[in-house]
């Protein structure tokens, strides 16, 4: 029964991560000394 | 700060961050922090914002964000007047447009027509590069309102994907 929720719980997780992903790589500028 | 909130995200390749400091003045200087995704996964601009957020950046430093760079995947459809990018195997969207206020100064408009030409010739799949809205400003206050859910893209490059191929 454990198993079941986690795996339900996995599943939700990576559904979520992967519907709201969008960039393959970027590239931020930055200023400031608060900057690295 | 920024480069340690980017390189937290689960999403981000952190053997790919990379930051690059130019020394054109002593004091308040430019940075760049690159970065990419996983093999096979695809960063969540909101979590980005959020995880940057979470670092508690204080005010009245002059630190900022000049601009935020970014490469997409996906497929061009026109609806209604707008231009709008799909990410495959998502929800998400682009709206892709000509000009926006977040880009580097010497950044010259005029690339969307030429993207627009190619999906008129059939051209779908996209891998497009621009500059995303509403990355400028003083850290804290542009982080203040959350990251857009539809983003606007300033287009600036763009390259046809042919089927089943990864643009890296």
């Amino acid at each position: 029964m454990k198993n079941r929720y986690f795996v339900a719980i996995v599943l939700s997780l990576v559904a979520v991560s992967t519907a709201n992903a969008q960039v393959k790589r970027g590239v931020m500028t930055l200023t400031g000394a608060e900057m690295h | 700060m920024a480069r340690g909130a980017i390189a937290r995200l689960y999403d981000v390749d952190d053997d790919t961050v990379v930051f690059k400091k130019f020394n054109i003045k002593n004091k308040y200087d430019h940075a760049t922090v690159a970065f990419r995704a996983k093999k096979g996964k695809l960063i969540d601009l909101q979590k980005m914002h959020e995880s940057i957020w979470a670092t508690r950046l204080s005010g009245g430093t002059r630190s900022g964000v000049i601009c935020l760079e970014v490469n997409v995947v996906g497929e061009v459809a026109q609806t209604g007047n707008e231009t709008i990018l799909h990410i495959g195997g998502t929800d998400q969207q682009f709206v892709l447009v000509d000009d926006v206020q977040a880009k580097p100064n010497p950044v010259q408009a005029g690339t969307l027509k030429a993207l627009l030409r190619a999906v008129a010739r059939g051209e779908k799949i996209l891998s497009v590069t621009g500059y995303v809205d509403g990355w400028v400003g003083r850290w804290p206050g542009v982080l203040s309102r959350p990251a857009d859910k539809q983003p606007r893209l300033m287009v600036t490059r763009f390259l046809a994907v042919k089927k089943k191929k990864e643009d890296q």
